[in-house]
């Protein structure tokens, strides 16, 4: 834990003087932006697969619906944005549970599939409804004033996330963490001790849906334009990425996944087809030799505990 | 105290339980015998609603439970030890037991049955910090039971402790068994091994093809040589069969 604490002030302190160590420049703190997002949506994701064990394959989706309630609200209906933000993570919950419901009966391979048909229709829905999403034109959204500018908007966002990652930390510790890994472990069990399992996984899914709807908020302002492009497979795909590569179970390891997979295309975009036959083989190098992830390299009270390197089942 | 009546349950299409009828009264040790398949480990999984009952009514405290969810079937601290020991095998032998307590708000009295399970398996508290998928079966067996008596059973439902484990493990298992009944928590005992469990139960039923084959107080159903030659496959190779 104190391990895991001392990782976290660490990447904050880096995160908060990193616009002047980069002389803010607006490339940079794009990229550092983008970083952040996609790690509040690494975290949720691995609370719900990492350690409740339950895969989600179309976690871009809840994405997509964070950023397109906050671009509606603020085109169609004119709300300020210290009400989106909650409401873009209100309403992805909401869709959340629902997803959430048919998960209660499926699992492994169907719970996978399903969440892809999810992943693949929402895209889709957002291309033809153009009366409220313009399509394929897509749709702009300016920051807050309050944040106008790209540097004070990445400040907000990192604040954000921090606030998210001290939040599902706190999570975790508790009952309900306890509750999501004994489902993972076992359902039977689980049952049998009187977690509610039905009620938790849809609670699960509720939550990583909340968390990743505040990153697809945080999103639409900081990119300023959202199409339904930006929320294709290739997205819910590199994010399970980032978590098994980072770490499964570990939520530094989602930010460390989140970190590096952000990286790799901006740094190797220049040579085409460089960056899926890295992520690929770093994502196959890690599950053969480090099934724990990279994280499992810096945390040395794991390695000393590592009594066994038993790969944490996708489909448990 | 808790009475199963004409209970019937289907896995699918597959009837496993044809309308039994139980009474496990308080205080005793009840066990289930019958051959694999018989439908011994269905009606705990009955009890504890992780089977949902199609026909028939469960009683417990003058209450029905018979469509109850098993969350709710905890709470009335009826708490199942399933079968093949169901450890949480990437969690440490501390999380293991605490998850035990998972309903439980009486913080204090948390701790006291903590170290009650440490008197009885002194083992799991050398344990403490380790994985339990590193543990040993007799070991996972004395976690898995220690698990369920941290939700502060007053029925304990037990599905084959004595699987796979040494004879001295097993002799070890039951008699703490006996002591946790003797504290006050009444139990449903399923075994193969007859001999071992008519020795310490107050009562059994003899399951065949999820129907009650026979019933009777435990050292009737010892001592009579035609059950047991006919039930049990014959006295003085029971212990050895099984």
């Amino acid at each position: 834990m104190k391990i895991k604490r001392l990782q976290i002030l660490f990447i904050s302190i880096l995160l908060l003087g990193y616009p002047l160590l980069v002389g803010f420049s607006s490339y940079f703190i794009y990229v550092a932006g983008l970083f952040i997002i996609y790690a509040i949506m690494a975290m949720s994701l691995n609370l719900l697969t990492g350690f409740g064990g339950q895969i989600s394959i179309g976690h871009a989706a809840f994405l997509a619906i964070g950023a397109y309630t906050t671009a509606i609200l603020t085109l169609k209906l004119g709300l300020p944005f210290w009400l989106n933000l909650p409401l873009s993570g209100v309403i992805t919950a909401i869709v959340g549970f629902l997803i959430g419901l048919p998960a209660v009966r499926l699992s492994g391979h169907f719970l996978a599939i399903a969440t892809l048909a999810f992943g693949l229709a929402i895209p889709e829905i957002m291309l033809k409804w153009e009366g409220l999403t313009g399509g394929f034109a897509g749709l702009f959204i300016e920051k807050p004033s309050l944040f106008s500018s790209d540097t004070s908007f990445y400040y907000f966002t990192t604040v954000i996330a921090l606030i998210i990652t001290w939040l599902i930390l706190n999570l975790l510790k508790g009952n309900f963490g306890r509750a999501f890994v004994a489902i993972r472990e076992s359902e039977i069990a689980a049952e049998a001790m009187g977690v509610n399992v039905s009620l938790y996984k849809t609670l699960m899914f509720s939550i990583s849906a909340f968390f990743t709807g505040i990153a697809g908020s945080l999103y639409a302002y900081f990119v300023g334009f959202i199409s339904p492009h930006d929320f294709n497979m290739n997205i819910s795909l590199i994010v399970l990425a980032m978590i098994v590569l980072g770490g499964l179970a570990s939520i530094t390891g989602s930010i460390l996944g989140a970190f590096i997979l952000t990286i790799i295309p901006q740094v190797a975009d220049r040579f085409p087809g460089f960056t899926i036959t890295i992520t690929g083989a770093a994502l196959i190098l890690t599950i053969l030799f480090l099934p724990n992830g990279l994280i499992s390299l810096f945390n040395y009270k794991w390695k000393r505990k590592k009594t066994e390197n038993k790969q944490l089942s996708l489909e448990g | 105290m808790l009475e199963l009546k004409q209970i019937s349950a289907f896995y699918g299409n597959i009837q496993a339980l044809d309308r039994i009828s139980i009474q496990i009264p308080e205080g005793s040790i009840v066990t289930l015998l019958g051959a694999n398949g018989a439908g011994k480990s269905s009606t705990l999984k009955v009890i504890s609603q992780l089977l949902p009952i199609k026909s028939g009514t469960m009683v417990y405290k003058n209450e029905d439970i018979s469509n109850l969810e098993p969350n709710e079937i905890v709470k009335r601290r009826i708490i199942h030890c399933p079968e093949n020991r169901q450890v949480f095998p990437k969690l440490t032998v501390e999380e293991n037991l605490i998850i035990g307590s998972y309903l439980r708000r009486d913080k204090d009295q948390i701790k006291k049955d903590l170290s009650d399970i440490f008197s009885y398996f002194p083992i799991l508290k050398e344990r403490l910090k380790q994985y339990a998928s590193t543990l040993s079966g007799g070991e996972q067996q004395m976690l898995a039971i220690g698990r369920a008596l941290m939700g502060n059973p007053k029925v304990l439902l037990l599905d084959e402790p004595s699987l796979g484990l040494a004879p001295i493990i097993v002799n070890q298992i039951f008699e703490i068994i006996q002591e946790i009944n003797r504290k006050g928590t009444s139990i449903l005992l399923v075994e193969q091994n007859a001999n071992l469990a008519l020795r310490i139960a107050d009562y059994g039923y003899i399951l065949e093809n999820g129907r009650i084959g026979l019933e009777g107080r435990a050292e009737f159903l010892r001592n009579n040589d035609e059950i047991s030659k006919y039930y049990l496959g014959g006295k003085s190779h029971a212990a050895n069969l099984y």
